[in-house]
């Protein structure tokens, strides 16, 4: 006898905290099938609320698994194939750890190259005149000549 | 610490025997009036003085107002009587030519500044994704780092030496001298001593060529290279100094065909900047952005990939005794390693 909590899991699989995305749907008792793996066990129990869960907790493992297919036995009983989520199952624990991150969507560096950035092959053109210049712009009415001469000094 | 472009620091090659001066371009036409009047009699007995032969040591035509830039600089001297040996010239109303006398044989000054803001705000504003080229009057165009322009002013100051005519720009920001590019801008007049020579043997020859008209006074203007008569510097040179080629017959031209292009090329600095276009910037919600650095996961939220990580001490939420096995462990590390939501 086994104690099993049902959850409606409303977000991805991915994140690791997923308190606030269970909805319970139903506390219910059953039984391991045959002999279990813990990371992908099999569980049966009876329970009306079909397709109302895609989520379960056991209790007596410790650990919240995704429902990964149902099989509905002929005395009307779920048998249920599981698949830890292991995030989830050790949040705290992946929390405290510390590790070189790739990337993240809060804390980044915009100067790192980015490959997710898609680039086109084209390329944009900006042009930018500086203003001030002594040269001759239009007419070559400004321009000068410069003489050097030899002379007796005077 | 010299890291910038200090001007006025220089040899000063200009003595009172060694001068020069500037003017407009009727400096040309009253030179070419004074060598033209010299009869046999005036003309040798320059030459036996030695000043038609030494007095003028180049005459050179600029793309820009000298005299307001040394002006500025504050190394003006006086409008005054230009001599050429021991003798001045006159102009048309019998008044000596005068020119501004210039201080110093090489003046540095300013032609643009900018300051550019990054584009992207990320890694595209640099290169090789954004490129930035500079066209530089008188030089051409030059590539420069972007990296450069971002919270700086960048100068571009021209330093032009009269004796070679050349120009050099320097790019510089508030402390740091960061390139330079030389090129040439001033067009040598063709004038010197080998064609009084020639002048010489045709007055002892009685054969003085004037009004023939078929001079060469630039390189490649009605000889080696018609392009460059195209300039139109060349030709308001040419014109300005009709009256000097009838009196020279045998002027020789300069090498400076390219800068007569350079004159009809842009006279400003231009920035020309290439960026890439971005299709898709990536959503960082789903993919998250470079980080790269170590971080303790619970310190971070939202989209998360990690690059490595040593676990340790993984135990169950609801047990602190209920440690993880390894296919738990190794599913841990693919998950975080493949990207997670914290």
């Amino acid at each position: 006898m086994i104690h099993i909590t049902l959850y409606d899991m409303r977000c991805e699989p991915h994140r690791v905290d997923k308190e606030r995305n269970l909805l319970e749907v139903a506390q219910v008792i059953g039984d391991f099938r045959d002999t279990i793996s813990i990371t992908d066990p099999i569980i049966t129990f009876t329970n009306e609320k079909l397709f109302k869960y895609n989520y379960v907790f056991v209790k007596e493992l410790h650990r919240y698994y995704f429902v990964n297919d149902v099989t509905i036995l002929a005395n009307g009983a779920h048998m249920v194939t599981l698949h830890e989520d292991v995030l989830y199952s050790f949040k705290n624990s992946i929390k405290a750890q510390t590790a070189y991150v790739d990337r993240n969507a809060n804390d980044y560096d915009d100067d790192l190259i980015d490959q997710k950035i898609v680039i086109e092959q084209s390329k944009q053109y900006e042009t930018i005149a500086l203003s001030g210049s002594p040269f001759e712009t239009d007419d070559l009415t400004s321009s000068s000549i410069v003489l050097e001469s030899m002379s007796d000094g005077r | 610490m010299a890291t910038k472009i200090t001007t006025k620091v220089e040899p000063n090659t200009l003595t009172a025997y060694n001068q020069k001066h500037c003017g407009n371009i009727a400096l040309i036409t009253n030179l070419a009036r004074h060598t033209s009047d010299w009869g046999a009699d005036a003309f040798f007995e320059r030459l036996f003085n030695g000043d038609a032969s030494k007095g003028i040591v180049s005459l050179t035509w600029y793309p820009l107002d000298i005299k307001y830039i040394y002006q500025t600089a504050g190394l003006l001297g006086d409008y005054e009587a230009i001599r050429l040996g021991s003798s001045t010239f006159d102009d048309d109303n019998d008044d000596p030519v005068r020119g501004w006398k210039m201080k110093r044989g090489s003046l540095a000054f300013e032609v643009g500044s900018i300051t550019l803001q990054r584009h992207f705000n990320h890694y595209l504003d640099y290169s090789p994704y954004t490129r930035i080229k500079a066209w530089l009057p008188y030089i051409g165009y030059v590539e420069l780092a972007p990296e450069i322009f971002y919270g700086h002013e960048i100068k571009f100051k021209y330093v032009i030496d009269f004796e070679s005519a050349s120009c050099t720009c320097f790019v510089e920001n508030e402390t740091t001298l960061l390139s330079s590019f030389n090129g040439q801008i001033g067009v040598a007049i063709p004038i010197g001593s080998s064609n009084v020579d020639q002048r010489i043997k045709s007055f002892v020859g009685g054969s003085i060529g004037y009004g023939s008209g078929a001079v060469a006074l630039l390189s490649g203007v009605a000889t080696a290279n018609p392009v460059a008569i195209a300039g139109g510097v060349t030709s308001m040179i040419n014109s300005a100094v009709g009256a000097f080629s009838n009196a020279s017959p045998t002027l020789q031209g300069g090498d400076r065909t390219p800068l007569n292009t350079m004159v009809n090329a842009p006279q400003q600095i231009y920035l020309y900047i290439e960026r890439p276009i971005v299709r898709d910037y990536g959503n960082p919600s789903i993919f998250g952005k470079p980080l790269s650095k170590t971080r303790v996961l619970g310190n971070l939220s939202g989209y998360t990939i990690v690059e490595d990580l040593h676990l340790e001490n993984l135990h169950t939420d609801q047990d602190a005794t209920d440690c993880a096995i390894q296919s738990e462990l190794s599913e841990i590390e693919t998950l975080l390693k493949s990207g997670v939501i914290l």
